[in-house]
């Protein structure tokens, strides 16, 4: 039973990760950034959400929140990641690592280095039996939300005419830009949705791992890592290798615990070492 | 149409156009030759807008500057542009690729008669039987094919076509210029073509245009560059 339980935890935890890893390699794919503060919107969306709850109400704040989230994104690509666009990638990589070290910094000054906690909510806070399999509804209620923002970002951009423009932006941003397609616009709503999703993603994960500052580190180098495992911009791919993250890191805990950390990279390793642009890339992530 | 007034144009420090002076009438076929790095297909990129090269000098567009703005306000403008090495986008059905091509309403011109995807379907049949392949699977003529209609979709009213039969077969690029040939019987649309030169290509077209190390060395009506064996012996010879 230990062990289903940890497979069903994985399955969550991998949904969650495919979700955020997706708006990851959205922005990468169609700004060519390597967007390292997609992990504090993670963050900011657990904070904003931790603020708000008690006084709105578990819906209210989980839709609000994220929306606050999606502004901070429409001002970092603005103000920071707009500076770096058609540069090295590394200039990039560095302004929004150094952006998301500050933003740490900045909630910890004014929340506290003090973790906190966020109850699940009542519609989901009990548990759900199968014969003699226990499992926690909440889990559950996490696992749809981010199975459902997969599958919207799925159709937004398989079968949207909008989805076009950005499929055929990350492969070549100039022939979408001589088309009559503005750029910067299409960067900035992908920043925006990208922000969207890993708030909205935050305010999932906070009753189980707790509200602290360094909490999206915690999700940013594995949706990185499956990026790279799964291919540039290609939603299965993300998909596939956020479960198999998941549910390795999951099951890893029966096996070698204290390891477990090591395990996405080394699963990334392996992965590239035989399909270099990733499960089911077209193209390299710096092509 | 389009005025080109003394552009030079550059790459970094090295500069491949000398004071270039053009003017395309409306419903103009034009010819553009010259040989390999003669400096046509920088001109088109620097009509569109597209960095690099860098562009000093003025180029005007239905009477407005358009140096130096932006490509999708140029393409939105009206000008639509067929690059050389095509850049169909692989990882889109073939469909896709058309629709990706079409503009926001009100970009599309008005009162004149509009290319839509049954045109792009009716002028390229081919296009429709794959039409729900993927760009990957396409053959070269067939990239070429969907590269033109898919320009063809955002109604430009001025056509820069560069190389549009590079590469493919002699009998798939009479089929390709043939398309070009109808498209431009059934659309207002001004063209300039840059290609290898051929006499065939000659009979069509309004007037020739012939650079030379970036510079235009020749501007003309097509019975003058075809009486001067001086220099067709140029664009033809390869030493």
């Amino acid at each position: 039973m230990l062990e289903l339980s940890l497979f069903c935890n994985g399955i969550v935890l991998g949904l969650v990760y495919a979700a955020v890893a997706l708006g990851f390699s959205l922005v990468l794919g169609v700004s060519g950034v390597i967007n390292f503060s997609h992990g504090i919107t993670f963050t900011f969306g657990a904070y904003f959400f931790w603020a708000m709850y008690q006084t709105l109400g578990w819906i209210p704040a989980m839709i609000l929140s994220p929306m606050f989230v999606a502004l901070i994104g429409f001002f970092v690509e603005r103000l920071i990641i707009r500076r770096v666009y058609g540069q090295d990638p590394l200039f990039g990589l560095l302004i929004t690592l150094g952006f998301a070290m500050a933003m740490e910094e900045l909630i910890r000054m004014i929340f506290g280095p003090a973790t906190h906690n966020v109850n699940a909510p009542d519609f989901a806070n009990g548990v759900i039996i199968v014969g003699d399999f226990l499992y926690s509804q909440y889990r559950v209620f996490i696992a749809v939300v981010a199975a459902v923002m997969v599958a919207a970002v799925w159709v937004f951009t398989e079968k949207s005419k909008y989805g076009s423009v950005v499929k055929g932006g990350m492969f070549n941003s100039e022939m979408v830009g001589a088309l009559g397609h503005d750029l910067y616009r299409m960067r900035l709503y992908i920043m925006v949705l990208g922000s969207f999703i890993a708030g909205l993603s935050g305010i999932l994960a906070a009753p189980i791992w707790s509200v602290k500052s360094g909490m999206g580190n915690s999700i940013l180098m594995p949706s990185f890592l499956i990026v790279l495992m799964g291919g540039l911009g290609s939603i299965p791919g993300t998909l596939i290798g956020g479960l198999l993250v998941g549910i390795c890191l999951s099951m890893g805990t029966l096996v070698a615990p204290r390891f477990v950390d090591m395990i996405p990279y080394i699963l990334m390793g392996g992965i590239v070492y035989f399909w270099p642009r990733g499960l089911m890339g077209q193209q390299n992530i710096i092509e | 149409m389009l005025q080109v007034k003394d552009a030079d144009i550059f790459y970094g420090q090295a500069q491949v156009v000398f004071k270039l002076n053009m003017n395309v009438r409306e419903g103009e076929f034009i010819g553009l030759f010259g040989r390999n790095g003669s400096g046509k297909s920088s001109t088109f990129r620097a009509i569109m807008g597209l960095t690099p090269p860098r562009v000093q000098g003025k180029i005007e567009f239905k009477g407005r500057d358009i140096t130096g703005l932006a490509p999708h306000v140029i393409a939105n403008l009206g000008i639509g542009w067929v690059p050389e090495d095509r850049k169909i986008f692989p990882n889109l059905t073939i469909r896709r690729n058309l629709q990706l091509g079409e503009k926001a309403r009100r970009y599309t011109p008005r009162n004149t008669k509009l290319f839509g995807m049954e045109d792009a379907y009716r002028f390229f049949p081919k296009l429709y039987e794959m039409r729900d392949k993927l760009g990957s699977q396409m053959s070269g003529g067939e990239q070429q094919m969907l590269t033109i209609a898919r320009t063809m979709m955002g109604n430009p009213s001025l056509l820069l076509l560069d190389e549009p039969t590079e590469g493919l077969a002699p009998n798939i690029a009479r089929d390709v210029l043939n398309m070009i040939l109808d498209i431009r019987k059934n659309f207002n649309v001004t063209t300039i073509v840059v290609e290898q030169f051929s006499e065939h290509l000659l009979k069509y077209l309004d007037r020739c245009c012939v650079m030379e190390m970036g510079e235009c060395i020749f501007d003309d009506r097509p019975s003058v560059l075809q009486s001067d064996d001086a220099l067709k012996l140029k664009l033809l010879g390869v030493g």
